[in-house]
Formats: C-alpha cells, sequence, structure tokens
C-alpha cells in the first residue's frame, strides 16, 4: 500500500502540493486527475522518490521511499515526457532495464511489442508519440514492480491500444497484484480504468473515492409525474444533489442505493420512471458542487 | 527469463552497451587521443631520424633526440594535459548532464539506486574509460617507439610520471567540472561556472598583484607571483618552467629532478580535486531534482558567483585604466580610476543576471546584489588608496623575523649551465642576515623614504632596494624600499658589510658549478683585465684563482663606506665559451689587493689613469645649460623638449692644456660599484673620451663615459656649453 500523509511541496514560492493524504490500496488502479499544476505529477515524483517532500510521509508497504533502492525495485515509473537513452532502441532499452530491475522480463517485452506491432530493433526517436507511450507502458509491465506510476500515459492513447492496455493491466493485476497509479488531467481518460480516483486541485485533494461505492451510492433517474403532490411525495427525504426539469420531464441526481430509490419514487406513482447510467464524470460534477467547486470548469474541457 | 538470472558476460555486455551509450564522446575523443600519441610519436622519432641525416648527426647525438621526442609527445613537458583536460570535462557532462533535464531525472532517479551509488557509477565509468584510453593508447604508442628505438629508461620515467601526472589532473578537472554542473541547472550555467571555476584563483591572485603594484609604493617586484589551487596555472607554470628539451642531456636523473621540481604544482592540483570531490559529495546530497532548469540552483551561491565576478571585473577595469596610463599615472588618474571600476562591476552585475536567465530583461534585476558588488568595490578601492591595511608602512618586529635579505643580484657574472641562468636569484637564495634588529631599523628608513621618492632621479639621491623578510612562522614578506645616500653608515656597515651580506649577495662565494665547468675547459678560456688605460689578456688565469682572490678582496675590502665612496678603476673579464657559457666581469679596486697581485703578477695590469697621448678627442655634454640641477624638485626634470644638449670638443694637440684638466678631474663611468654614491657626480655633464686605437682596446677606438665630480667642473667647461 502507499499511504500519503500531510504532504506538502513547494517549488520556490508556488506550493504544488498542499496537505495531501491519500492511500493507494495494492491490487486497485488508482487515478490521480486534476488539471495542469493541479501537482499529479509531483505527487507522482514524490512516490517514485524522485524528489523529496518538504513536509508529511510517504509510505510504500511501510517503508519511506527517497534514495531507499529496496522500495524503488517495486515501482516502475512513467514520466509524462518519458527518456529514452540516446539514439536507443526497444530492444536497448530493454536491456538497460534487464540491468536495473531483477525482474526484468526482456522474452515477455518482445513478445508484448509484437503483440502491439512495435519493432524492436527500430530506433525510438522515430516512434510517434503514441508508441513512445506504448513502450513505456510495456517497459513498466515487464520490469515486474508492484506498482506502476503512470503519468499522463494514457492521454491520447487511441482506443485499441487503451483496451489493450486495459487487459494487460487486468492481468497483472490479477497474477501479481499489480497496482498502477495513472495521473490525468483528464476524467474521461480514466473513467473505464480506474477502481480509485483521487481529485487534485491547486495542490489540494478535493476527493478521493472509490467509483464502485460511488456509483453504488449515487443514482440518476429521469422521471415523469402526475401531478406536483405526486413529485413531493416521491421525493420525500431523498438527498438531492441536481435537479434538472425540462417540460414535466425530471432529471434527478441524488444519493442512495437504487432499491431505496425506486422504493421512494413508487410512493409518487410516476407516469414514467427510468434509472439512468451514471457517468463517472456526473459522479464528480456532483459531489464536487456539494463542496463548493465546479470542476467542468477544470477537468472537464 | 528475467534479469535475475542474467550471466556475468550478459551482465558486461549490458555495462558495456551502456558506457558505450552514456559515454560516446569516449569514441569521439579516442581518435584524437590516439591520433596525437601514435602518430605524434612516429612524426616527431622520423624528423629527429631525418634532420640528423640531414646534417650528420652522431649516432648518440640521434638517440638523445628521439627520446627527446617521445617524451615531448608523451612525458613530463609534452601537452597531454590539454587532452585530459578536454576529456574529462565532456565526460562530466556526458555522465551529469541529466540533472539538467527533468525527464532525464525521472528516468535515473526513480530506478532502485541510491543518489550517492548513481554518483559512484558515473565516476567509475568515467574513469575506468579514461584509464583504459590512455594506457591503451600511451602503451600502443611506446610499443611504436620502442620500435623505432627511441625508448629508453628515462623515456619510461617520464611516459609513467606523465601518466600520474594525468590521473591526478583528470581527478582534478573532472570533479570540477562536475561540481560546477552540481551548482547549474542548465548546461549554459554549468560551462560558465567550469571556466570560473578554472581561472578565479588565477584571476585573484593577478588581480590582488595588480592591486598591490598600482596602491602600495613598498611593493616589491621580487615577490613571487604564486597562484594556489589553480589547476591551469599548475600546468601552465610547470610546462613553462620545464625546460627538458633544452638540456643537452636526457637521463633518468634529470626526469626525476624535473618531476621533483614540479610535484609541489601537481599537489596543489590534487587539492584542488580533492575539495572539488568534497563539494560535489555534499552538493549532489543536497541538490533537489527539481531544481534542473535553474541557472544556479542554490540562490546564495547565485548572488556569490554574482559578487564576485561582478567585483572582479570592476577591479580588471581599474587595473586596465593603470596599465592605459602607466607612464603617466598621477592621483588625478585614481579618481578615473575609481569611477571605471564602479561602472564596469554595476554593468557586469546586469549582464550577469541577463546570462544566467537568459532573458534581456533581467538586466536592471538584483539590485540588492549589484548594489552589494558596487559597495565592495569601493571599499576595496577606500582601503586599498588609504592603505588601511598598513602594507606600506609594515615593518616586522626583529623578534619574528628568522633572516633577511636584500634581493640585489650579482650582475657582473654571465653563466648558463645546461638549465637557466646561473645565479638567477642567488641573494634570495644564499643571504641570511641574522642582524634582524639593524636590518629593520634599516628598512623602517626605506619604508618611509620609499613612500615619498621620485622614480625619476632616485639614482641622485640614494639606492633603490627590494627587500626580504623570513619570518619564523614560515612567512616569506617582501618590499621595496628607498634608502638615501646620507643614511647612517655605521647603520650601512652593519649590513652591507657583514659576511652574511657578503656571501649571499657576491656569487663568487658559491661557484663550484663554474669552477669544475671552466677547469675542464681551459682551451676556450679567455682573460683580460680593462682599465682606463686599455685591456691586456693572459688566456693562462684560470677562473679558480680569480675566483679566490676576489673572495679574499671581498671579505678584505668590500665594505660600505669604502664603496660608497670609490669607483672600481678596472676590471677582470673572464670568458668561458666551451658547452657552456660563462662571463664573468669581476670589478677591481684599489684595495682589491688579491686581485691586484693577480693582474700583475700576469702582466696584464693597465694603468687607470688616460694620458693626452692617448686620447683623440674629448667632447663635454652639458644636458641642462641655463639650469642648476641642485634646485630641481624630485620627479620634476625637465621635459626634452624644454632642453637642448649643448657640447664642447677639445683637441688634445690644440687644447692640450683643457684636455690634461679635464682629465684630472673625472672619475668614470664605466665600471659602477653596487653601492657608489652617485651624488657625488655632477649629472648635468657627460665626458665622452674617444681613444686613438692601439690594438688593446677590445672595443677598437670607442668612447668611454666619464662625470665630473660635483665641484669640479672646469670653468671653461661651463662656459663653452652654457
Amino acid at each position: 500500500m502507499i499511504e500519503l500523509l500531510d504532504l506538502e511541496k513547494s517549488y520556490d514560492d508556488i506550493k504544488a502540493v498542499n496537505r495531501v493524504s491519500l492511500s493507494i490500496l495494492d491490487g486497485e488502479v488508482f487515478g490521480l486527475v486534476g488539471t495542469n499544476g493541479a501537482g499529479k505529477s509531483t505527487i507522482l515524483r514524490i512516490i517514485a522518490g524522485v524528489i523529496q517532500p518538504d513536509l508529511g510521509i510517504v509510505c510504500v508497504d511501510n517503508r519511506p521511499v527517497y534514495d531507499n533502492p529496496e522500495v524503488k525495485k517495486d515501482i516502475f515509473y512513467i514520466s509524462d515526457d518519458q527518456y529514452f537513452l540516446p539514439n536507443s532502441t526497444p530492444e536497448d532499452m530493454a536491456d538497460y532495464y534487464e540491468g536495473i530491475y531483477e525482474k526484468f522480463d526482456k522474452l515477455r517485452f518482445f513478445k508484448m511489442c509484437g503483440g502491439f506491432g512495435l519493432d524492436t530493433k527500430r530506433k525510438i526517436s522515430t516512434f510517434s508519440k503514441g508508441m513512445k507511450k506504448q513502450i513505456s507502458i510495456l517497459l513498466g509491465i515487464c520490469a515486474g514492480t508492484k506498482y506502476l506510476l503512470c503519468d499522463e500515459t494514457f492521454d491520447g492513447l487511441d482506443p485499441v491500444v487503451r483496451q489493450g492496455v486495459k487487459s494487460l493491466f487486468a492481468a497483472e493485476m490479477e497474477d501479481r497484484g499489480l497496482t498502477p497509479v495513472i495521473a490525468s488531467h483528464n476524467l474521461r481518460e480514466l473513467e473505464d480504468i480506474c477502481d480509485h480516483v483521487g481529485l487534485l486541485h491547486q495542490g489540494g485533494v478535493i476527493l478521493s473515492e472509490d467509483i464502485s461505492d460511488m456509483k453504488l451510492n449515487m443514482q440518476k433517474v429521469q422521471c415523469v409525474f402526475a401531478s406536483d403532490e405526486d413529485e413531493k411525495k416521491a421525493l420525500e427525504g431523498i438527498d438531492i444533489l441536481l435537479h434538472e426539469k425540462r417540460g414535466r420531464l425530471h432529471t434527478i441526481t441524488m444519493r442512495g442505493e437504487r432499491e431505496e430509490i425506486e422504493a421512494a419514487f413508487k410512493r409518487g406513482n410516476p407516469v414514467f420512471f427510468e434509472v439512468l447510467a451514471l457517468t463517472l464524470e456526473e459522479i464528480f460534477i456532483s459531489e464536487t458542487e456539494v463542496v463548493g467547486y465546479d470542476i467542468r470548469k477544470f477537468i472537464l474541457q | 527469463m528475467t534479469s535475475g538470472n542474467l550471466s556475468f558476460s550478459e551482465r558486461l555486455k549490458n555495462q558495456k552497451k551502456y558506457i558505450t551509450r552514456t559515454l560516446w564522446t569516449a569514441l569521439v575523443a579516442l581518435p584524437f587521443v590516439a591520433g596525437y600519441f601514435i602518430f605524434g610519436v612516429i612524426l616527431l622519432v622520423s624528423r629527429s631520424i631525418n634532420y640528423a641525416n640531414m646534417y650528420g648527426q652522431s649516432e648518440t647525438v640521434l638517440k638523445v633526440e628521439m627520446y627527446k621526442a617521445v617524451s615531448m609527445i608523451m612525458g613530463i613537458n609534452s601537452i597531454t594535459f590539454a587532452f585530459v583536460v578536454f576529456v574529462a570535462i565532456a565526460f562530466a557532462f556526458q555522465g551529469f548532464s541529466y540533472v539538467f533535464n527533468q525527464s532525464q531525472m525521472d528516468f535515473y532517479l526513480s530506478q532502485p539506486t541510491t543518489r550517492f551509488q548513481r554518483l559512484r557509477k558515473n565516476y567509475l565509468n568515467a574513469f575506468g574509460t579514461f584509464l583504459f584510453i590512455f594506457a591503451i593508447v600511451e602503451m600502443v604508442a611506446l610499443l611504436v617507439a620502442a620500435g623505432m628505438g627511441a625508448v629508453n629508461k628515462a623515456v619510461l620515467v617520464s611516459v609513467f610520471i606523465e601518466f600520474l601526472r594525468s590521473i591526478v589532473l583528470f581527478f582534478t578537472v573532472y570533479n570540477v567540472t562536475v561540481l560546477a554542473i552540481m551548482l547549474s541547472g542548465t548546461m549554459l550555467s554549468a560551462f560558465l561556472l567550469t571556466g570560473f571555476f578554472a581561472v578565479l584563483s588565477l584571476a585573484l591572485a593577478a588581480e590582488l598583484r595588480g592591486l598591490k603594484e598600482i596602491f602600495f609604493k613598498t611593493f616589491s617586484y621580487s615577490e613571487s607571483f604564486e597562484v594556489y589551487l589553480s589547476p591551469l596555472f599548475d600546468r601552465c607554470i610547470t610546462l613553462f618552467r620545464n625546460t627538458l628539451n633544452d638540456s643537452s642531456y636526457f637521463c633518468g636523473r634529470n626526469v626525476l629532478d624535473a618531476a621533483k621540481d614540479i610535484v609541489r604544482y601537481d599537489i596543489d592540483t590534487l587539492i584542488v580535486g580533492i575539495i572539488a570531490f568534497i563539494f560535489v559529495l555534499v552538493f549532489s546530497k543536497k541538490r533537489k531534482a527539481e531544481m534542473a532548469g535553474k541557472s544556479f540552483v542554490f540562490r546564495p551561491f547565485r548572488w556569490v558567483v554574482k559578487i564576485i565576478v561582478s567585483v572582479m571585473s570592476g577591479i580588471a577595469a581599474g587595473i586596465l585604466v593603470y596599465l592605459m596610463n602607466d607612464y603617466i599615472w598621477d592621483d588625478k588618474l585614481f579618481i578615473l580610476m575609481f569611477v571605471i571600476m564602479l561602472v564596469t562591476s554595476v554593468i557586469t552585475g546586469c549582464f550577469i543576471e541577463v546570462i544566467l536567465d537568459a532573458n534581456i530583461r533581467r538586466f536592471t534585476k538584483g539590485k540588492a546584489s549589484t548594489i552589494i558588488s558596487a559597495s565592495l568595490v569601493v571599499l576595496i578601492f577606500v582601503v586599498l588608496k588609504g592603505d588601511l591595511i598598513g602594507f606600506d608602512s609594515y615593518v616586522p618586529s626583529a623578534e619574528k623575523v628568522e633572516s633577511c635579505a636584500i634581493l640585489q643580484d650579482d650582475y657582473n657574472y654571465n653563466v648558463w649551465i645546461g638549465r637557466g641562468m646561473f645565479g638567477d636569484g642567488y641573494s634570495e637564495e644564499h643571504m641570511y642576515i641574522t642582524d634582524a634588529e639593524s636590518f629593520v631599523k634599516l628598512a623602517a628608513i626605506g619604508m618611509k623614504e620609499k613612500k615619498n621618492y621620485s622614480e625619476d632621479s632616485y639614482y641622485l639621491k640614494g639606492y633603490d632596494l627590494s627587500i626580504l623578510y623570513r619570518m619564523k612562522d614560515g612567512r616569506k614578506i617582501y618590499r621595496s624600499i628607498f634608502i638615501p645616500y646620507d643614511t647612517d653608515e655605521t647603520l650601512m656597515d652593519s649590513i652591507v658589510s657583514s659576511e652574511e651580506y657578503k656571501k649571499g649577495h657576491y656569487i663568487c662565494f658559491d661557484d663550484d658549478a663554474i669552477r669544475k665547468m671552466t677547469g675542464s675547459n681551459v682551451g676556450n678560456n679567455s682573460v683580460s683585465y680593462v682599465s682606463a688605460g686599455g685591456r691586456k689578456s693572459d688566456d693562462t688565469i684560470t677562473y679558480v684563482e680569480i675566483s679566490d682572490a676576489y673572495r679574499k678582496d671581498i671579505l678584505e675590502g668590500a665594505n660600505y663606506s669604502y664603496l660608497k665612496n670609490n669607483q672600481p678603476i678596472g676590471s677582470l673579464e673572464f670568458n668561458s665559451n666551451g658547452a657552456h657559457y660563462v662571463n664573468v666581469s669581476v670589478p677591481v679596486y684599489e684595495n682589491s689587493t688579491n686581485l691586484l697581485k693577480l693582474i700583475k703578477d700576469h702582466n696584464i695590469y693597465v694603468e687607470p689613469k688616460l694620458t693626452p697621448e692617448m686620447i683623440s678627442s674629448i667632447r663635454v655634454d652639458n644636458y641642462y645649460p641655463g639650469y642648476n640641477l641642485d634646485d630641481f624638485d624630485s620627479g620634476k626634470l625637465l621635459r626634452d623638449e624644454e632642453v637642448m644638449t649643448t657640447s664642447a670638443t677639445y683637441d688634445p694637440v690644440k687644447n692640450s692644456k683643457e684636455v690634461s684638466e679635464i682629465l684630472q678631474d673625472i672619475v668614470t663611468s664605466d665600471y659602477n660599484g653596487y653601492w657608489y654614491d652617485y651624488s657625488q657626480k655632477d649629472a648635468k655633464y657627460s665626458v665622452v673620451i674617444t681613444k686613438k686605437s692601439d690594438g688593446t682596446d677590445y672595443y677598437g677606438s670607442d668612447g668611454s663615459y666619464y662625470s665630473f665630480l660635483k665641484g669640479k667642473v672646469p670653468e671653461f667647461v661651463v662656459k663653452d656649453t652654457e
């Protein structure tokens, strides 16, 4: 487990990370979401042991990470601008990492490159941005580390590759308990990958929730009531987060489990009633609006 | 298969790949290094062989020339250091330039290694590669040289010593460069900082000396220009000092002597390397990954660099003003100097801001540090101008002085023995005056006078001397002093007439090398005695005889009170032109009984007086007609265009009476003693006597120079020349 407790980090006069506390459980895909400058990369660098926090504690499996090779053996960090050795090919990088990570599996790397259609003998400098990201991810997976930190790695990957990577992550998580931590400025990029999302803004954590819990405890309903009285009966005692009305059609986002909500609406005897699937985006908009943020302004452009 | 199962050879292969990729500069350096050593040896040895064939050199001479050729490429007198410096800087930047780039920092620092392990790995890679390249290439070059018959024990010793020196130099340059990198956030600032470190101590020493020269009248040029903690200076000075190539011999002893002579400079270089390495360890720990991209990663250091460079630029500008106005320097120019120092310092500060941030808008930023720099320049100027450190008034207490010396070399000896002029710096090396109390008393007078004297007319008023105090704590303090002729003679005698002074000043007291050399070169020696009356020679007189007589005469009669009032009556000249060059001109005084005996025993004595019969003509020049020199203030001699020299010529036949009178009253200006009181002579007049050539005069019928003593200028001369 990765634990961050009251982390603070400033660059000169700018506070990049402000009292951040997070717990990243083993075996889950953790998403760090935030605008540019929200502190995502800084947090990943701190977890990777690249930089040292000014204040606070970061522990990976209860061990401090900074300048600690034993802990770093369990971490592979892919930065947003991943560096490759000059004039290197994927094969060269595999050779290099083979000497760095004891569990690095070169044969598997070659196999995976083949699967993704990447030539292991071609110079990486001639690869497209997306291909470089694929190479980074494959190197990271084949390093055999417990934690894989990806900074903006998924942004820009095409859907087929995304799906492929998702499958790889799923397989790795199942086989050896890989814990990917993925940072992105775009919530939509993480929606179908992450189990848990931490939302960052101006160096602080606005929200950190398990996505399935959030989905279970939040419902979106479209309905039509015969009268205002029916509407009143149905919505009595319900924790409404968002309520839109177009003509007689109500779209309501509310807290509560599905059965509970259905039972409540039956009281109002609606003319039309349907429970809709909530996107991660909608969940976040609803949750953050409650605490006074409009994340549409800074995440969902 | 995972990397945990890699075999040793696979690991080695990976490491080789890594080094090749991360130290690609090695591949660039290799051909140059190989070209220099291997082709350099082939070319120079071939040149020696061709030269020997062309000019018919003997086999022995050719061998020596070939050894020297190899040593010139690879030995302690080579320029190998240029390659070492280049490789060290290239390797340092190659190994550590990742700190300038955030993505590379992320890449390397996220790997399971500590910062120290990474540092160690880079160091080992760089050193390993350097040693590999140089050792292999030098080995090949030596084999080639051996194949050409150009290697002997001395060459091997020379090459081995230079190889060790190269390691020291590599260690130092590499560390200094890595330190600059650790303190910088960009490649540009790291390069600038490396240059700054390279020249800092040398520039500081040069500026310090320049300031002393400008501001302190008692500054002595005898004070050697010492620079500490400067590998650049160390290498340049050792190359300059190393005269192996000028030596006729090339043997192991010479090589070892040369190495011993320069070892202190290599130790200085090593100390710089160790200091830099310690700082590298400290700053590599303190340096944060996020500092990539900043000009200097530690803000206080940026201040320090800016202030030092600004202040030093200001001082350099001030020194430049002085150099440009050296000959017309006066106190008013100090104001100009001060203004230029201040302006340069401020402008430099502004430019440093622009350069460090690569932003022209920063020109007016960093005001606080600019003000500090300007204030320091003001402070330095005020301290120096007002001599607030008391440099010009410093006289040590006698108890703290171990010994003293008057740094006055014996210019009667011109001797070249293999490695430099024999006798250069003789008095510093040999004179140990222990009567510190008298010496300090004399020095105190000299310091005070020096502050007031004018360089233009010093010889009319006293002795301009450089002195040295050797302090008990090991320091050496040099000063320039001015002793007026009217200084207490007893005090002067206590120093100048002492055996410690005499043995420390006159080279004849430590001339074993000359005795040995001239003794084995008898056929090439020539000896003559020259006096006003002419020149006589007897080449059978040996140098040993001359030296023995000269020693006795110095100890018996060369006392201050005598030398002050008497000039030599002639000069005994000894020349030896064999493998070495010896030209000794021993001044003979009337009280030089031993020398005169030797001269007379060999029948080469010539009377010191001229007779009218010997003379072709006499010309008297009056340099300042219409002026009385005694009315002049010191330092205010007339400008050339204000006076016109007038002359009067006297013929021994037509003006026999005048000629006889002139010959009565003149003293020679050809043989001058060190301690003669020139104020006795009338500087307004010069007498040029042209003798009839009788074949005995070495210089044919050239004129000899004489002066009138004060008050002894004949009235007809005054009348004829005014």
